[in-house]
């Protein structure tokens, strides 16, 4: 049995004409890193308020050690929330906002003293102990917020993109401190995030939602090379990934701007499926968009010539932008020893053809999915 | 170019000279006006402080440095010839327990207007915006008929009684706009902290003794001296509701203007000598709480 089981949950706001979150369902177990990633307005931080007790459930069930909990308040649910805005207490000296959750279920004042400076030495917080969070920058702040939740050993750690107010070093940093407190607490934590990164790196299990409903639960590298259709597939991933509509006829796919043979396996399924002669989505991601002389002789036959639109320098990688009609922007990424490419160059890309994905031009769904699951 | 420079070094100084006055004209214009409203200020306060030490008979005849200067005369005269002591004591009295029960209400409603969402919510904070509109004064004459039928007049303790009618009523006028206020400022504090007070573990009582009280005090200080000061600087009410009584059972506005009132028989020194002290306890609530009546009434909130 599963430590939380969410069961159906729906949250609908009064007045409101579509459902915020729909048919949420999701069994989490022991010690599980959840991410739950997507665009802004995807319910996701909805669902950690309704598991957090904040916001009532509108129907479902949330079932946490194998009791229902929807009714339970969440002074008594045993769990611990970092939030966005942190949240900190202005007016409590650093030492009483981490030790007040302690205070409260009160623990002796010795126990609390001994763990909020256990915890405060972890976090690098020790010289700060006497200072209100006003006096501290906003890392130190994060960092506080993560101790405050930290201190305690509740049955789940509830974040609510704690890393968005950070700059992007220590962004890395403070991601890295997370992950090193939740494999040492061993707790179930759920985080919430916008950014796909974040959820790529921490998670071991993500849930990517849109629109309220759940895209696709699984690990990192499951939605990345597996993704269930178009709205996972352009999520996961920097850049995201280059969709093409075009037709697909006797193992050829074709768009207006270039031709090329599918791979023998995707030849397979694709004829199987009943999609010859079909139009259909191409998906290829930056990295399958190759050039040079080892990659045409390798596939000869996804080779086209287009133009550089242009040209992103990342150091030990080129993105190259081009146009490909109908109305797509392409975009692929050029390692160390490939060709270097010039804006308004013509340019021979390769496409690794073993890299593909097909989509289904109408429910958008991907065409490959079930199969590679199975696998 | 050299030359040129060198040829005209007084032009290029008044140059500068008005470059500085057009440079500094707004910094001019404000000191101007601050000094402007600062003597229109200051003046008659210390014109009042002046005659106070000042035994003559009339206003009129006071020169603003006193003539026959006395420390004590007029004091003197306002405790042995007047009731001054027990309108002191009326009035503060009356004042305290105003601020009191006000401030209990205004902070508890305030609270309850800013964190809970019921059905009549709305219209309560729209009639509380309302009442707003009618002026304090129409309501008189209801006043005194409501006051005279439940029989305040006619019992025995008839001075007791109004006082107890007039702290209620003073303490209702002090809650309405004050809601307002305290709604206000309970909304500029983010809903995470009671949510993350929450879920520390916190009771919705402790929520709001633990974590919202401490932050919105600089408004509580605020809105206290607010209620406070209504009562003392009011004439009309009492005026009305205790015209009939005794001289002992009077406030300090009324008091004092029974000492100004007859043209015959007014005594100006006495009556400054009396708003003098009458002054004292408001100046010295404002310069304790100084930085919380800028604060309170400037700052936006807390931000965490």
């Amino acid at each position: 049995m599963s430590k939380i089981s969410l069961r159906n949950i729906v949250k609908k706001y009064p007045n409101a004409e579509h459902c915020s979150v729909s048919d949420f369902n999701l069994d989490i177990e022991e010690g599980e890193f959840i991410v739950l990633v997507g665009p802004s307005g995807c319910g996701k931080s909805t669902t950690l308020r309704m598991i957090a007790g904040l916001e009532d459930i509108t129907s479902g069930e949330f079932i946490l050690d194998g009791e229902v909990v929807n009714n339970v308040s969440s002074k008594d649910r045993d769990i611990a929330m970092v939030f966005q805005s942190y949240a900190l207490y202005p007016h409590m000296s650093v030492r009483e906002n981490v030790g007040y959750g302690l205070k409260l279920r009160n623990y002796p004042a010795e126990t609390t003293k001994k763990q909020v400076d256990e915890i405060s030495k972890d976090l690098f917080l020790t010289q700060y102990l006497e200072r209100k969070p006003k006096e501290l920058s906003g890392g130190q702040r994060q960092r506080v917020a993560l101790g405050r939740a930290m201190v305690r050993t509740p049955k789940l750690y509830l974040m609510d993109e704690p890393l968005s107010n950070l700059d992007a070093k220590l962004r890395t940093t403070t991601r890295s401190e997370i992950s090193r407190m939740h494999r040492a607490k061993g707790a179930i934590t759920i985080y919430v995030t916008h950014d796909q990164v974040e959820a790529m790196t921490m998670a071991d299990r993500i849930v990517l939602m849109s629109m309220g409903e759940v895209q696709q639960i699984g690990s990192p590298k499951e939605l990345f090379t597996n993704p269930k259709n178009c709205f996972v597939a352009t999520f996961m991933g920097m850049p995201s990934m280059n969709l093409i509509e075009g037709s697909y006829k006797a193992g050829n796919f074709s768009c207006d701007s270039f031709t090329i043979a599918v791979s023998d396996t995707d030849k397979k399924i694709l004829d199987d499926a009943g999609y010859d002669g079909k139009s259909l989505f191409l998906g290829a991601r930056s990295s399958a968009i190759r050039s040079g002389k080892k990659y045409e002789e390798a596939f000869p036959n996804s080779c086209f010539e287009t133009t550089a639109m242009n040209v992103e320098y990342l150091g030990d990688s080129v993105n190259v932008f081009f146009n490909a009609e109908p109305n797509n922007l392409f975009v692929g990424t050029l390692g160390t020893g490939e060709r270097e490419v010039e804006v308004d160059e013509k340019v021979t890309l390769v496409l690794d053809n073993t890299k593909l994905h097909f989509f289904d031009s109408e429910t958008e769904e991907s065409i490959k999915y079930t199969i590679n699951q199975v696998k | 170019m050299e030359n040129t420079m060198k040829l005209n070094p007084a032009r290029k100084t008044k140059s500068l000279n008005r470059n500085f006055l057009m440079r500094n004209m707004g910094l001019i214009a404000s000191y101007t006006f601050l000094i402007v409203m600062a003597i229109i200020i200051i003046y008659p306060i210390l014109l009042t402080i002046m005659s106070a030490f000042n035994v003559s008979n009339t206003l009129y005849s006071t020169s603003f440095f006193p003539e026959n200067f006395s420390f004590t005369e007029n004091f003197k005269s306002l405790f042995n010839d007047t009731a001054y002591l027990s309108w002191y004591t009326n009035t503060f009295l009356l004042s305290i327990v105003t601020m009191v029960l006000s401030t209990v209400i205004v902070v508890v409603s305030g609270f309850v207007y800013s964190r809970y969402r019921y059905a009549s919510r709305k219209s309560a904070l729209m009639s509380l915006l309302i009442i707003q509109i009618v002026p304090s004064g129409s309501g008189l004459i209801a006043l005194y008929a409501m006051a005279s039928s439940i029989g305040i007049y006619s019992s025995e303790n008839a001075t007791l009684y109004t006082y107890i009618f007039m702290t209620l009523i003073y303490t209702a006028l002090g809650t309405t706009m004050n809601t307002l206020l305290m709604k206000g400022y309970y909304d500029s504090i983010p809903r995470d902290l009671d949510e993350s007070a929450k879920i520390d573990g916190a009771t919705q009582l402790q929520i709001f003794t633990e974590i919202l009280l401490p932050l919105v005090k600089p408004m509580i200080v605020v809105i206290a001296i607010f209620c406070f000061l209504g009562p003392i600087g009011d004439i009309i009410m009492p005026k009305f509701l205790i015209a009939s009584m005794s001289s002992d059972s009077k406030t300090l506005a009324v008091g004092l203007m029974g000492l100004i009132n007859d043209i015959k028989d007014s005594n100006y020194n006495v009556f400054a000598a009396g708003a003098v002290l009458a002054a004292i306890p408001p100046v010295l609530v404002f310069y304790k709480f100084q930085d919380y009546i800028v604060g309170g009434l400037t700052s936006g909130g807390v931000k965490g």
